[in-house]
């Protein structure tokens, strides 16, 4: 290192060996060791950092630590739970097939007098219903995005499928995805 | 303390200019490809924070009192001497902090230091303060409360910190981040210039012009202030 280098560095970074460029440190503490143009130097650089060192200590308020400490948990605390965290999605359409299924499971239970013709009534019945409530809830359900298109293909399946309905599909046409 | 209003949510955020180092790593700001030329280049660090922050990420709250015993009076600092204000620099500190809550969980390690990032956050929420401020001419550095025991002493030491934290003050913003990153915050040449997003020479030319301003403003004018204090 020469002497303009080791001025370079000095009046940018100072007196304090600590400060200067990590990869020239030994080279440059080697000329100052030999050099008294160098120790020139860094005695007036001194005198800088000196002064420098005399700014006006930070002062750290309590109510500042309480401060940020309560903003720490509140942002925790507001964090979105992770998947595994998260409770089971049961959203409206499926409940709609819990209790369709339901319904139609009380309709079998009945010991009907005239079952041969009642049954295949209530039955009709249930379809008709599920015709109605599907009016009833379809704009609003369709309205939430997150079910996707699969929930209007849904309720097609449900209301024309030759195989009946498929409660179970019919509940898995509602998950998030 | 001022009244700043940050409610969580809607501080996390806010971009404010700030971007942390994603996942992707192509939003980072210490991304080296983001730097001007001549950059310092970036290489795998080990990071005194790594541990505090993986702790934080999961919530340990211990872990949040830590980093904050470790760097709060750090990130006040660049504030104060950034602004020249005790309360603007305590809304910096709390931004700052409020950013690392938020984003804790989506740091990557080993690009830079988290010290970094922290000091990068700081220097940029002071940059934006400034400017919003730059119509305000701030002709002295407000009082600061000083307990030291003496009070002749006390006098001298506050006016002397006074003289020097003006004339601090007076420099060009980018001379003072430079100084106050190198100086007071003892960040290393590389670290100090991946905070303000210039190359080594860059930082340097910065340095060497603020400490020349400074030297002129202190030394020239009050030669008394050097004199007290038997170099």
């Amino acid at each position: 290192m020469n002497i303009e280098r080791f001025q370079q560095i000095i009046e940018a970074y100072g007196s304090v060996p600590e400060r200067w460029p990590f990869e020239e440190r030994g080279q440059a503490m080697a000329l100052l060791a030999r050099s008294s143009q160098a120790t020139a130097l860094l005695e007036d650089a001194l005198k800088l950092d000196q002064l420098l060192d005399q700014s006006a200590p930070v002062v750290i308020n309590q109510g500042l630590v309480t401060q940020i400490l309560a903003h720490a948990a509140r942002t925790m605390e507001s964090r979105p739970v992770s998947e595994s965290e998260k409770q089971p999605v049961t959203p409206k359409l499926t409940r709609i097939g819990q209790y369709f299924e339901t319904f139609l499971a009380g309709v079998d239970s009945i010991d009907w007098s005239w079952k041969s013709v009642m049954q295949p009534a209530a039955i009709l019945g249930s379809v008709a219903l599920l015709g109605l409530t599907t009016g009833i809830f379809a704009p609003e359900i369709i309205e939430q995005a997150v079910y996707g298109a699969d929930i209007e293909e849904g309720f097609w399946q449900v209301a024309f499928d030759d195989s009946g309905f498929d409660l179970e599909g019919l509940a898995s046409i509602g998950e998030v995805e | 303390m001022g009244g700043l209003d940050l409610r969580t949510k809607e501080a996390c955020h806010v971009a404010g200019g700030i971007k942390f180092i994603s996942r992707e790593g192509d939003l980072s700001p210490l991304n080296s490809s983001k730097l001007g030329d001549g950059s310092p280049p970036l290489q795998k660090v080990d990071d005194p924070d790594g541990d505090l922050i993986d702790r934080i990420a999961v919530g340990d709250h211990a872990a949040v009192r830590e980093l904050l015993d470790r760097h709060l009076p750090k990130m006040v600092a660049v504030g104060r001497r950034m602004l020249g204000t005790q309360e603007d620099a305590e809304e910096v500190a709390q931004e700052v902090f409020l950013r690392v809550w938020c984003h804790a969980e989506k740091w990557v390690p080993g690009k830079a230091k988290f010290a970094t990032w922290m000091h990068r956050v700081a220097m940029n929420l002071c940059y934006d303060r400034l400017r919003k401020k730059r119509e305000v001419v701030l002709d002295e550095v407000p009082e600061r409360i000083d307990d030291a025991p003496n009070p002749i002493q006390a006098l001298h030491e506050s006016q002397v910190a006074r003289r020097v934290d003006k004339a601090l003050h007076e420099l060009p913003e980018r001379q003072r981040g430079a100084i106050i990153l190198c100086h007071y915050q003892n960040l290393s040449n590389i670290e100090a210039a991946q905070v303000m997003e210039i190359s080594i020479e860059a930082l340097e030319s910065l340095l060497s012009r603020g400490r020349r301003g400074l030297k002129a403003k202190l030394l020239a004018e009050a030669p008394d202030l050097v004199g007290s204090m038997d170099v």
